[in-house]
């Protein structure tokens, strides 16, 4: 059941109407109902493992919570997290392991014969089980009383507008939210709501799903195409994550308020960034700075001198690749990240802390640097193997020609002019939904054309979004 | 009046002004195309889904089912064959698909609504390509079309062919998704003209009578295109498998016809002798595994003389081919194993016996 669907758009409008004729006990175990039902629509058979996780750190949080043994909280937090760890790398990780085991076996002589385990990754667990953390940290470090209702703790891991793909949201943010009485939002939270769900189905479909096919073409043809072609290939897969992951997001954000849930933001116009640093500080927000506050800090931050720094740089930005998915293309996607931030800093650089300005005209030539090392390093990313990754990054600097279809080109230049006149708004104004501030005609026009683009590109089997796949 | 409700009111009114507009100036813009012209991947499925529905429509189920690709669409005459046999028939081949897709286009879409007791498969080895980029490429269109979403009837594609029928803009939405291609079409290439061709009862192509031409492009594009890495089995043979088992259990009969080729088309094969034994041993195995009969033409003509091109056959050959299918179908039935012959001379002239 995807956002872009009208399933969703039934499915949650029904479970809106029944939500808000409800009492707040009621109202979560309305949501846990549907959050429940929505996993299992697509896939029942790891719910179970979905209600085990939870029942985990469920228990591990009030064990933590109730003694004021040091040792035993400890206890209690390291089992917790090992217990959400061990799934994950068993589900997610497992043949990345033994395939990884097997080929350093190979390479020194050995010929291994592994048991053949075909284990189906669940759906949405990195999300789910880095928010578990959240919760078993937040409380050790008594940042957060443990919650002693087993259904509010469900609820803050199923919660169904963002537990396939985040925001990951931490849990002094989003367990109050759910446990105390909420108020029917207000007519400009409904309107802003509905705006960001709008606006999210428009970076998806018009945007996302428009330049899709310009990137599956590209890297589908690698090295035998022309160097202007895969140039025109990295720039759409560009736009094309940035609108799958900010549209999902945006809807995440916009469903949930019309539910009186606040969820965080997860993209600050990442792509006007003038440095790597600054773009991690405004891209994927939500797990950058999870990554930060649970495995940076943790491991000494920039407290240790400079190597220090490095080395804890690059070890969360390997683990942040990991994260993304069990392959060593996303492994050096990360490292090269971490590599870019490690010299960045070596520099003297920094970005500012909180929003970022707004751009002046001299950031341009840093902002055009930094979409473009950006983009390049995507093609890791968006490959299915590290040859492939070489191969496309060959023919993107062969300098050959080659034909140019004129449609892709079209195409990703219209997306990546909306994407700059988005976000350049949203800077500028430091609000998500400015367009609700314009006067009503012109509000309704700005509207109307962005549900006219969605009705354009849309039809068809609804695509998935990227980061589900994670 | 409230400024809030004011508000709204001019909100709505300037939002479905763009809507309006947009259609306004697609209905100004565009030339009017029937609803059904870009409803499915290729004109010609609409236009015989239209029959189709009309023969249900009337309560005339239908004997015997053609069923294949465009080498089926062209090479047998349903009007010929149910004057010879006193079946009544129907020619549902259309361009372009190899087997998975033939396959849903009959267990999804026409044997539903046709209810045939018997189903006549045709099949080259183009059919077979489990790696065609190309027969991929079609597959997914046709899934994707808004037609096959609207017969496979679910909520949301019922819902996108009642707006496709209502708005122009809609309606033409898919062609300006390559705007460049678009704009340089002009109002008869986007109309009804280029995309419907002349179709008569029971399916026929109304085609006028040619002369054979072997042309280079055409060979070349068949072999980079359907016949491209080559490889039979997987999806194809599943496809094949699969639409005799449900035909099976629906208590509908299939006959798989090996269908006629010339050595041309023979030669827009990479490796033709261990290709041509790869889809050889793939028919092999379809009907080890089906037990349907199977009738063989793939040489029954020495020359291209009654073919229209490299796959398709002429007029002539087609009613030589169907009289052929029509005076042995009492013959094709159990495990029967048949061989076509053909002359040409002077008229092609077909025959069907057991195989040796």
């Amino acid at each position: 059941m995807l956002f872009n669907s009208l399933e969703f758009a039934a499915f949650a409008s029904i479970t809106l109407i029944l939500y808000w004729m409800l009492r707040l006990r009621d109202q979560n175990v309305l949501l846990l109902i549907a959050s429940y039902l929505f996993y299992s629509a697509w896939d029942w058979r790891f719910l179970s493992l979905l209600i085990f996780q939870s029942l985990v750190d469920y228990v591990a949080g009030l064990g933590i919570g109730r003694s004021q043994d040091e040792r035993v909280r400890k206890r209690y937090l390291i089992a917790a997290i090992t217990i959400n760890l061990m799934v994950l790398a068993t589900f997610k990780y497992f043949g990345f392991f033994v395939d990884s085991a097997m080929g350093l076996l190979r390479w020194i002589g050995l010929e291994p014969n592994p048991p053949l385990l075909e284990i189906i990754l669940p759906i949405g667990i990195s999300f789910y089980t880095f928010q578990s953390i959240t919760y078993s940290f937040d409380v050790y470090r008594r940042r957060l009383p443990p919650t002693t209702s087993f259904l509010n703790y469900a609820v803050f891991v199923a919660y169904f507008p963002h537990m396939i793909a985040g925001p990951i949201q931490r849990a002094n943010h989003l367990l109050p939210q759910i446990e105390r009485p909420r108020t029917r939002p207000t007519g400009q939270q409904v309107r802003s709501g509905l705006f960001l769900i709008v606006m999210g189905l428009f970076k998806k479909v018009a945007i996302a799903d428009a330049v899709a096919g310009v990137a599956n073409e590209a890297f589908r043809m690698g090295s035998s195409a022309g160097s202007a072609t895969l140039l025109i290939g990295v720039a759409a897969f560009s736009l094309q994550i940035y609108g799958d992951f900010a549209g999902y997001s945006d809807c995440a954000r916009g469903v949930s308020r019309l539910f009186g849930i606040e969820l965080t933001r997860n993209f600050e116009q990442p792509y006007l960034s003038r440095n790597i640093t600054e773009f991690w500080r405004t891209w994927h927000i939500s797990l950058s700075s999870w990554l930060h506050d649970y495995l940076y800090i943790p491991l000494g931050g920039n407290q240790g001198g400079k190597l220090v720094t490095y080395r804890n740089l690059m070890l969360t930005m390997l683990l942040g690749g990991l994260w993304h998915g069990a392959s060593w293309t996303f492994v050096i996607w990360g490292g090269l990240h971490g590599l870019l931030l490690s010299v960045h800093r070596a520099f003297g650089g920094h970005a500012q802390r909180g929003r970022p300005s707004t751009p002046r005209w001299r950031d341009v030539p840093s902002i055009l640097a930094t979409f473009t090392g950006v983009s390049l390093l995507w093609v890791f990313f968006r490959s299915g193997t590290l040859t492939q990754a070489i191969d496309y990054l060959g023919g993107l600097f062969s300098f050959t020609s080659g034909p140019v279809n004129s449609n892709h080109l079209i195409l990703v230049l219209v997306s990546a002019l909306m994407v700059l006149i988005l976000d350049l708004g949203q800077r500028i104004t430091g609000d998500h939904s400015v367009v609700l501030r314009w006067s009503p005609p012109i509000r309704g026009a700005a509207i109307g054309v962005l549900i006219l683009s969605v009705l354009m590109w849309s039809g068809g089997d609804a695509q998935p979004f990227i980061y589900f796949q994670f | 009046m409230r400024k809030h409700t004011r508000s709204a009111i001019l909100t709505v009114a300037s939002l479905l002004s763009v809507l309006v507009g947009a259609e306004v100036a697609a209905r100004a813009w565009l030339p009017a195309v029937p609803p059904d012209a870009h409803t499915w991947p290729r004109a010609e499925i609409g236009q015989k889904l239209e029959q189709i529905d009309a023969y249900e429509e009337r309560g005339e189920d239908m004997d015997v089912l053609f069923v294949g690709s465009s080498q089926m669409a062209a090479s047998t005459n349903a009007q010929l064959f149910t004057e010879q046999t006193g079946l009544s028939s129907y020619n549902a081949a259309f361009a372009g698909p190899s087997m998975r897709t033939v396959g849903r286009w009959t267990l999804d879409v026409v044997e539903p609504k046709l209810s045939p007791d018997v189903v006549v498969v045709g099949i080259a080895s183009r059919d077979s390509n489990d790696r065609s980029r190309k027969n991929k490429k079609v597959h997914e269109a046709f899934l994707s079309s808004p037609g096959y979403r609207q017969e496979t009837a679910s909520l949301a594609s019922e819902f996108e062919g009642w707006l496709e029928d209502l708005s122009v803009f809609m309606r033409y939405r898919r062609l300006m998704r390559e705007p460049a291609t678009f704009l340089e079409r002009t109002e008869d290439e986007l109309g009804e003209q280029e995309v419907r061709m002349a179709i008569g009862e029971r399916g026929l192509r109304l085609v006028e009578p040619v002369d054979y031409r072997f042309r280079l492009a055409g060979q070349r594009s068949l072999g980079k295109g359907t016949l491209g890495n080559f490889k039979t089995g997987g999806r194809e043979y599943r496809a094949v498998v699969e639409m005799h088992d449900v035909l099976e259990e629906r208590g509908v009969e299939m006959v798989l016809v090996n269908m006629p080729l010339t050595e041309d088309y023979l030669g827009a094969h990479e490796d033709v002798v261990a290709e041509m034994t790869s889809y050889r041993d793939f028919l092999a195995d379809i009907v080890a595994a089906t037990g349907v009969p199977f009738v063989d033409a793939e040489k029954a003509f020495e020359t291209p003389k009654a073919f229209r091109d490299l796959l398709h056959l002429d007029v002539e050959g087609r009613d030589a081919f169907t009289e052929a299918f029509a005076q042995a179908w009492d013959d094709i039935s159990g495990d029967a194993h048949l061989l076509m012959e053909c002359t040409n001379k002077p008229m092609p002239e077909c025959d069907l016996h057991p195989a040796p």
